[in-house]
Parts: structure tokens; C-alpha cells; sequence
């Protein structure tokens, strides 16, 4: 346009200096000619001008949805031609985008380059694929299902095309450029999967897939498994709101009978057995007394001062097991609450994966002093039998239970990094569940339709852990704490 | 909390100063609290030449700010230039850090030009050039030989650079290539001391490797030489200490040095497994002996 | 180390020189810690912090060595103490009371590991030294050596490469920072945990502060120490340390 304008102009004044007694005609014939010589000499002196170079180049500021447009369309003059394509293992891949197509996508006042970072340079390759983290932080939405699929790429899932692979040497599950029978396809729509629908699961979530993802749609974590796992505030599986309505019911009649007793002095009103219970726990909290208290909590609940008192090994057994839930416990909630409120920060995606070296070493080195611990106590249970242990087959459920949760944990990290194709150097931060994994690649059992089976178990143990609270021993994580702080003085 | 997050988040970038620096043990505290960004909504590598986009604000700001485009882009004033020229295959394929004629630089920049032409990185280039004649052979892109372009950032390059910004900016900038090397040199004094310390007294690479000659220290007297600027007493053996001491770097042409290394490499692990296993044996042993007491105690005797 | 009379409930264990040596190790030894680990973790943000509190790395490291010199002095105070011990006051550095490891120490050792496992009902019999006591001697008196040593490599590193290959300051490095990680972890943790935070002695065991001990102190530590005493009805011999 402005060299247009500039040769225009030029023309004008170089017209004026014509003589005027030509023939009209020989004075359009020359027109025609001048104009045609000045629009050729002044774009070849216009050139000279830096702002030139600048039309194109000048780097836009993609804040201002003018800016991203104008970015766009330097993209475009190359990228909206059909025969836009790059070079993608040895096969012509499509590279074409469809502006009618995109100005109708959520992502319109995108400019290429906010996703495609690293592209517009020469030479023009992408050297680091779409990156959608620096506005979508991944933890902030869906997170139970974003923190299962750390590995996946947000574009393999967000994008609607059907293709998907893994790429083994990243350890990551790509958008494919292919499809199935290896011939390229178009992503020229750009169009973003509606995630409303539950069917684009099923890319990957099918059975004999080459992504390793398990054949059945699993669903996402409950807020129970808080206990052991990062988990979103879900209900999850529907087996986890039973067994903590038969829980409930079970705290419910426990209360029940407590307040059958009486209460200093009262038998008959419930009423008033509460009043003068929480008046009592009141009065308490805040006096004097607060302080011996908590130190028995301290010193009796925390640091099991009554269980050492019986002796170092038993001592040793209950830290393996309580000090893990507690230190799983811990750090879960960290997790949980550090996506609340830092979604985007590294931690949280640190903290969430459990794939990263360190959450994979410390829930195998958990859940390893946990089997360690029933095992131990298993052992002096039946096998050593000192005389000092008694044995109550309430104990031996409970023990059971964590001790099946525990070993189905591990079988299902085995499977998972199994059937995933995880690296060993990823996979051996899990060193026990790489073993397992290890273990069970000698025979193919079809662990892909296994894992879902596998995973329902260790749902399940843990829904009857939780259905099972306040029935029998396990109750004593509740119940023992609070007679300790209630006796004691007497202690 | 929009207002604390942003000014722990200033907090945490401005690294440079000293009271943010002093602030950090609080910002760890703070930053498993509070919510910091990681990165801004979009950022683009900002030393890149070969962007196609140049950001004028930074440009008019930098060293060769009061250059014009045709200064150093002559060719595209040419007759008959078509740019983008989409007939031609290889025109995306281009590597312009490569193909650009860096001769020009040498119009402002004479005696750094004729230092890189003496240098290791210019006779590796020359190589790079009679191999792509011969075999038609182009080296992949993180092993060939730099240009100008590769080190300096032409559109943004700053000025008047204090020592120990220039120092460690350097060692990011060699070891784009050199990975192994700026490992090594970041566990070693004189990296400990002049990037994390910031001292300028240390020594920084062109220090010993030279500026713009980039030569290499495997002949022990010209090491020694690098070593006698600061140590004033060196000998021929003092140039036997090895800097760049990771495994990755051993050089194959050098016995002597693979031979150190492997000296060190054996007695390093010897050592730490045992202070490994003294210390997880006195530990345990007492915590036991902690618990064994209290027992005792607790149980009255 | 002058001895009191049995009848007094007080036991000398440590004389003026000793204690005063110990509180000049003490502080120095945190010095030198916290200045050494200071440099060695350098690329911490918490260490950067540190060294710009003192002053810069020039400082750091003029505290560092300063201190070192310290800890060194007082090794060489311990040499020439056991010297005057030995000659002028004629002293016996291999009984019962001295702080030699003997064959004894061994089986003590292994009554006691049977004692922390809940396989004996009572810690064996320990003499004026017990084992750990003599491990935590040695090992810094050993590791003073060896510390000593590589620091001066890597001091004069010059002068060192003069007479020994190149390589050896790298060895000298490696072998200066886990000797420091070895001995920091220990005293800093374990000689703080075995001497004030075990139950038997909790909050605190102030003899290397004060010099002397209680009798029933005496009986419950050092009851072998204790049966020697009342057996030969003499004082306290000289004992080394």
C-alpha cells in the first residue's frame, strides 16, 4: 500500500512537468507508461526505506487481539495455501489451516506463535511442539483426570482427530500426523474436542491400544484415597459412597451406645447427656488444662508413648504402618491443596504425578514399610508367638485388609508400568512396582483389560477399609486417641 | 493475595539483588503457601537472531540499535530479490545463522573477526564447509561448528555488560554446546565462586579458553600459561588439576586426563558408600538406643 | 584431672584445658561448617544468602581457614598435652582409664548393641571411657588429620603441585567435602543425640562444660570405673584426655 501511494504521487508530480501541448492520447499512452516505469523504479527505491523490512517483521504485541491478527495472517500468507506441508517421516504431511475454520475456535485471538512457540524462525521447525501450559495451567481443571494422564499431551486428547501415538523416546502420547495405516491426515479445522462428551476416551481407552492406556475407562480417584494418593474432591466409584454411608451408620450407632451411658450423673435424657458432655469438652479446651493435653496427645498420640512403654518391636511394627498412612496422608493433602490454590506451579504437577521420581520413591518406600509392618506383625502372630502377644482375630482382619490394599497397590503400579511401556529410568524411582512390572512382563495374562479388574480390587479393600472403621480394631485410630485425651490424667 | 503473589513473584525473579536474596529462605516457606506463577502468559527465547520477528522496542535499546536493516541485510536491497521466495525448497529449510556471510561483522568488529578466524571454533567451521563440498554432508544442528551468529544475539546484543554478567551469561552461552563442560565448570571453584558467588576475580571460560580464539587446553603448556594470569606460582603439574572433571567430558585424545578422572572416579564412590554406611549405622543405632531407653524408662525400671 | 576425696560426691572427668579446648573445637567447628558447606552448596539460594551475611566470599573464606586453623590448634594442644602426660607427669596411656581403644572396648561394644536390642537387661560395666566416647574422640582426632591434609591442597594447591601430580588436588577435593559431610552429620547429629538427647541423660550432659560428675552419675555411666575406685580406695588415676 504505501509504495502504491508514494509511486502515485510521484507520477503526479512528474506528470506536471509534462509538456501540455501533446495529443491526449499521446499523453495517456505516456501516462500509462510513466506510471507503469514509476511504480517499478519507486518499489525498487522504496526498498532502501528500513520500514520496509519492518512491514512483515516487526514483532506484533500479541496482548492486543490487532496484534495476534496481524500475526496470524503472516502465518497465513504461507499456511492457508493446500499445499502447505511439511515433511514428516519421509511422507508429505498437510500443514494447511483453515482461517474460515479457525476464526470460529475459542482460540481465534490466538496468534500461531503463542502455541507454536519457537516456530517462526529459520530454520522454520517446531522445536517445541504446542504449548498450551503457559495459559491453561494443567492442574486447574478436571484434575483428577489431568493428574492420571501427566504423560498425554494436552493436545492428543483437546484436539478432535482420532490419531494418537506414543512417542516411547519422550515418554509422551502425542497428537498423531497419521493415521492408522501410517498415511498423513489434515488438522487444517484446528477444532478443539468437546470434552462434554465421554467418547473421546475410547481413542485410546480401547483394548489392544499402542498407547498403553488400560482398556476400560476407570473412574476418577475418591476424596477417601486422600489417605495414601493425591485425589481430587470427587465421590468417584460409586462403591466408595457406600462404604462411607455403612461407616457412617457405624460411627451413628457407636455414638449410640456411648451415650447409653450415663454422663456425669444423667441416665435418662440424651439431651442432656450431650449438653453436659460438649459443656465438659468446653470447659476443658479452655482452661489451664488445654496444655497437659495436648502434651498427652504430643507425646501419647503422636509419638506412641504408650505402645513403646510395651515394647521397642511393637513400637516399630504400629510406626511402620501409622507414621506411612500419616506421611502419605500428609503429603497427599499437600498435593490436593497445592492445586487448589498453585495449579500452575511445578510442585503441583511434581506433587500430583505418579510418575516423578520423587512421589514414585516415597510411595514405594511407604508402602514397603507398610507391607513390611503387617508382615512383621503377621509374623510374631502366628510364626514367633511371643507370649506376650495376643491374638484377636479382629486384629487379623484389620492387619488383612491393609496388608491386601497394600500388595494390590503394588500389583497395580507393576501392571501400570508394565502396560504403559514406561522407561526403566522413569520406572525405577518405583523400584518395588518396577520389580513387579519386570516380574510380570515374562507372561502376558492380557494385563491391559487386567489392570481395570486389579484396580476395582484395591477400590474396593479400600472402600471395606473405610465401610470397616468403625466396626472393628481399625476403630482404635479414632478411639484410642480420644480416651487417651480424655484419661489423661490418670496416665 | 493478588498483591502478595506478585510481589513474592518479584521477589523470586529479581535474583540479582541482595535483598531478595536474603528474603528467599522466607520465599521457600511462602512458596509452598502461596501460589507463584512459573512462567508469564508467553515468552520467546530472547537472545534468538533468527526469529522473523523483530521486537523494535528491545532493538532500538541494544548495541546495534542505531543501525539500520540494510546495514547488516544488504542482499535483500539486491534487483530482482524475491523474498519470500516459495519456488525454492530449501528457502524454509535455511539455517540463516549458518548461510548468513558473518564477514560483514567484521566492518565494525575487525580484531575479534581476526581472533575467530584463528581460533578452534573457525577452523572447525572451515572443516564443516569442505566436508558439505566433498560429501554433501550437513552436521546436525547441536554438533556443528558456530558462527558469529550462534554465540551473539545480533538484534539484541546490550552494552557496557558488567564482568560478572557477561561471565555468566558466557557460560550459558557455551554451554548450549558444551553441556558437559559448563556441569563441570559450574561444580568447580572458579565456576562456584564467579557464577553463583559472583566474584569477579574468578575466572570465566574465555578467561583461559580465550576470547574469541576458543582454543583448546589439552596441551598442557598452553593451560599452563592460562593458569599463570591468576596463579602466579604454577607449575607444569598445577596444570594437570583437572576443571572440567565430569565423566561426559573426557576427552579420548587425552590419556593423562582420562586417567585423573578415572583415579577420581573410583575413590569418589569408595568414599561416599562408606560415609554412606557410617552414617546410616550410627543413626540407626542410636535412634534404636533412644527407643530402648525410653522404653525403659517409661516401663518404670 | 586432680582428684577430689572419695568421700566428696564429685568427680573430676575433665581439667580446665580440656574443656576449654572442647568450647574452641565446639565453636569452630561450626564455623568452619557452616562457612565450608556455604561454598560447597553455592548454588543454593540459602548459601548465596549466607556468604553476602558475611561479606562476601572473600570472608567466607578467610573465616573458613581461620577456624580450620583453630581446630587444628587445638589437635596440636592434644599432642603436646599427651606429651607432658606421658613425660613430666608420667602417666599410663594404655589403662583402663585411658581413652585407647583396648579389647575390652570390643566386648563392651557388643554387651551393649545386645543391650539396645533387648537381649540384656543392663548396659555392660563401662570404664571411665566408653566406646562411643572413645569413637567420637578418634574419629575427629583422625579426621583432623585427614581434613588438615587435603585443606592444605587445596590452600596452597601451587605448592602442593609442585611435588605431587595435578590429580591429587581433585582427590583432595573429593575427599575434603565427604570427610566434612561425614564429620559434620556426626557431630552435628549423632555426638549431639547420644550425649544430650538420650533419655538416660536428657536435657543435657554438662561435664564436658563443667569438669565433674556426681556420684550417683558416676555409678550409673561408669560403674566399672566406679568398682576400680572403690576397690583399690585410692583417687581417680590420671587418665588421658
Amino acid at each position: 500500500m504505501e509504495t502504491n501511494k508514494r509511486s502515485e504521487r510521484e507520477k503526479r508530480v512528474k506528470s506536471l512537468m509534462k509538456p501540455r501541448l501533446q495529443t491526449s492520447a499521446a499523453a495517456l499512452c505516456a501516462m500509462a507508461f510513466c506510471f507503469m516505469a514509476f511504480w517499478m523504479v519507486g518499489s525498487s527505491t522504496a526498498q532502501e526505506e528500513p520500514s520496509e523490512c519492518l512491514d512483515c517483521h516487526r514483532q506484533r504485541n500479541l496482548n492486543s487481539n490487532e496484534g495476534v491478527l496481524s500475526s496470524q495472517r503472516f502465518c497465513y500468507n504461507c499456511h492457508q495455501e493446500p499445499g502447505s506441508h511439511g515433511d514428516f517421516r519421509a511422507s508429505k504431511v498437510s500443514l494447511q489451516v483453515k482461517p474460515e475454520y479457525f476464526l470460529t475456535s475459542p482460540h481465534r485471538y490466538v496468534a500461531c506463535v503463542q502455541c507454536h512457540t519457537r516456530v517462526a524462525q529459520s530454520p522454520h521447525r517446531s522445536l517445541s511442539g504446542v504449548q498450551c501450559a503457559s495459559c491453561h495451567p494443567r492442574m486447574y481443571g478436571a484434575p483428577g483426570t489431568h493428574a492420571e494422564h501427566q504423560r498425554v499431551r494436552c493436545e492428543a486428547c483437546h484436539t478432535d482427530s482420532p490419531f494418537v501415538t506414543l512417542d516411547a523416546a519422550n515418554n509422551q502420547v502425542k497428537l498423531a500426523h497419521t493415521n492408522d495405516k501410517q498415511a498423513p491426515i489434515s488438522l487444517a479445522k484446528h477444532k478443539v474436542t468437546d470434552v462434554s462428551r465421554q467418547e473421546f476416551c475410547s481413542k485410546c481407552h480401547v483394548s489392544n491400544n499402542q498407547v498403553g492406556a488400560p482398556t476400560t475407562v476407570l473412574p476418577s480417584k475418591s476424596f477417601v484415597c486422600i489417605a495414601c494418593h493425591y485425589s481430587p474432591l470427587q465421590m468417584g466409584s460409586p462403591v466408595f459412597p457406600v462404604a462411607i454411608i455403612i461407616a457412617a451408620m457405624g460411627v451413628v450407632g457407636t455414638l449410640a451406645f456411648w451415650f447409653k451411658a450415663s454422663v456425669q450423673g444423667e441416665v435418662a435424657s440424651v439431651h442432656r447427656k450431650v449438653q453436659l458432655g460438649s459443656e465438659a469438652v468446653w470447659s476443658k479446651v479452655f482452661s489451664w488444662e488445654i496444655f497437659p493435653i495436648l502434651k498427652t496427645f504430643f507425646f501419647d498420640v503422636l509419638l506412641q508413648r504408650r505402645i513403646l512403654a510395651n515394647g521397642v518391636s511393637r513400637w516399630f511394627i504400629h510406626s511402620l504402618i501409622f507414621y506411612s498412612f500419616f506421611a502419605r496422608f500428609a503429603l497427599s493433602f499437600l498435593a490436593l491443596f497445592l492445586q487448589k490454590f498453585s495449579p500452575e506451579s511445578e510442585l503441583t504437577l511434581t506433587l500430583v504425578s505418579k510418575d516423578s521420581s520423587f512421589v514414585a520413591t516415597f510411595n514405594d518406600l511407604t508402602g514397603g514399610f507398610i507391607l513390611a509392618g503387617v508382615i512383621w506383625a503377621m509374623g510374631r502372630r502366628f510364626i514367633t508367638k511371643p507370649e506376650y502377644v495376643s491374638t484377636q482375630e479382629q486384629d487379623t482382619i484389620a492387619l488383612v485388609i491393609i496388608g491386601l490394599v497394600t500388595l494390590s497397590g503394588f500389583l497395580l503400579e507393576g501392571i501400570r508400568l508394565l502396560v504403559g511401556q514406561i522407561p526403566p529410568h522413569v520406572a525405577l524411582s518405583a523400584f518395588f512396582g518396577y520389580a513387579i512390572s519386570r516380574l510380570f512382563s515374562v507372561v502376558d495374562l492380557g494385563w491391559q483389560s487386567m489392570y481395570g479388574y486389579i484396580w476395582y480390587v484395591h477400590a474396593f479393600l479400600w472402600a471395606l477399609f473405610i465401610a470397616y472403621l468403625p466396626f472393628g480394631k481399625l476403630k482404635h485410630i479414632f478411639t484410642t486417641p480420644l480416651s487417651l485425651l480424655l484419661n489423661y490424667k490418670r496416665g | 493475595m493478588d498483591g502478595l503473589r506478585i510481589f513474592l513473584w518479584r521477589l523470586h525473579t529479581a535474583k540479582k539483588t541482595k535483598l531478595a536474596s536474603a528474603c528467599r529462605g522466607l520465599m521457600i516457606t511462602a512458596w509452598l503457601v502461596l501460589s507463584i506463577p512459573v512462567q508469564p502468559a508467553w515468552s520467546e527465547d530472547p537472545t534468538s537472531s533468527s526469529s522473523w520477528f523483530v521486537d523494535m522496542s528491545r532493538f532500538l535499546k541494544s548495541a546495534h540499535g542505531s543501525l539500520t536493516c540494510e546495514r547488516c541485510h544488504a542482499e535483500m536491497t539486491v534487483k530482482g530479490k524475491v523474498h519470500p521466495n516459495r519456488e525454492d525448497p530449501t528457502a524454509m529449510k535455511k539455517n540463516v545463522v549458518r548461510t548468513y556471510d558473518y564477514k560483514r561483522c567484521a566492518s565494525c568488529h575487525p580484531e575479534a573477526y581476526k581472533r575467530f578466524l584463528q581460533g578452534e571454533h573457525a577452523k572447525a567451521l572451515e572443516k564443516e564447509k569442505l566436508a558439505l563440498q566433498s560429501e554433501g554432508k550437513e552436521p546436525p544442528p547441536q554438533k556443528s561448528a558456530p558462527t558469529c551468529g550462534d554465540c551473539h544475539s545480533s538484534h539484541y546484543v546490550q552494552a557496557k555488560r558488567s564482568r560478572v554478567e557477561l561471565g555468566t551469561q558466557m557460560i550459558e552461552t557455551c554451554g548450549k554446546c558444551h553441556k558437559a563442560q559448563e556441569a563441570s565448570y559450574l561444580k568447580d571453584i572458579h565456576g562456584r565462586m564467579g557464577v553463583f558467588l559472583e566474584t569477579k576475580a574468578s575466572a570465566y571460560c574465555t578467561d583461559c579458553h580465550g576470547a574469541h580464539t576458543c582454543e583448546s587446553l589439552k596441551d598442557k603448556q598452553k593451560a599452563l600459561a592460562a593458569c599463570l594470569r591468576c596463579h602466579k606460582d604454577a607449575t607444569i603439574r598445577f596444570a594437570g588439576i583437572v576443571i572440567h572433571g565430569g565423566s561426559a567430558d573426557i576427552s579420548k585424545k587425552d590419556p593423562e586426563k582420562q586417567a585423573s578422572i578415572a583415579l577420581v572416579g573410583t575413590i569418589k564412590p569408595i568414599a561416599q558408600v562408606c560415609t554412606i554406611i557410617l552414617l546410616a549405622f550410627f543413626a540407626l543405632q542410636t535412634f534404636v538406643w533412644i527407643l530402648r531407653e525410653l522404653h525403659r524408662r517409661l516401663r518404670g525400671r | 584431672m586432680r582428684g577430689q576425696t572419695v568421700e566428696q560426691p564429685i568427680y573430676w572427668r575433665f581439667n580446665v584445658l580440656h574443656r576449654v579446648v572442647h568450647l574452641v573445637v565446639m565453636f569452630a567447628f561450626i564455623g568452619v561448617g557452616l562457612t565450608g558447606f556455604s561454598i560447597a552448596f553455592s548454588s543454593w539460594g540459602q548459601a548465596q544468602t549466607f556468604v553476602w551475611l558475611l561479606g562476601g566470599i572473600d570472608s567466607v573464606r578467610y573465616l573458613h581457614r581461620f577456624c580450620a586453623v583453630l581446630l587444628y590448634l587445638c589437635v596440636t594442644t592434644e599432642i603436646l598435652w599427651v606429651l607432658y602426660f606421658k613425660l613430666v607427669l608420667r602417666g599410663n596411656l594404655l589403662g583402663p582409664n585411658s581413652i585407647c581403644f583396648s579389647r575390652r572396648d570390643l566386648r563392651y561394644f557388643r554387651q551393649h548393641m545386645g543391650y539396645i536390642l533387648g537381649r540384656r537387661q543392663a548396659p555392660p560395666p563401662f570404664d571411665r571411657f566408653t566406646w562411643w566416647e572413645k569413637f567420637d574422640y578418634w574419629t575427629l582426632f583422625i579426621g583432623m588429620q585427614t581434613m588438615a591434609l587435603t585443606g592444605l591442597f587445596l590452600w596452597f594447591p601451587e605448592f602442593f603441585s609442585r611435588y605431587f601430580p595435578g590429580v591429587f588436588v581433585n582427590l583432595a577435593q573429593v575427599l575434603h567435602f565427604d570427610e566434612a559431610v561425614l564429620a559434620v552429620f556426626y557431630k552435628f547429629f549423632i555426638h549431639t543425640s547420644v550425649r544430650h538427647l538420650r533419655p538416660e541423660v536428657y536435657p543435657g550432659d554438662w561435664v564436658i562444660f563443667t569438669g565433674k560428675v556426681t556420684k550417683e552419675t558416676m555409678m550409673r555411666a561408669h560403674p566399672g570405673e566406679w568398682a576400680a575406685l572403690n576397690a583399690s580406695q585410692r583417687g581417680p588415676g590420671l587418665g588421658d584426655q
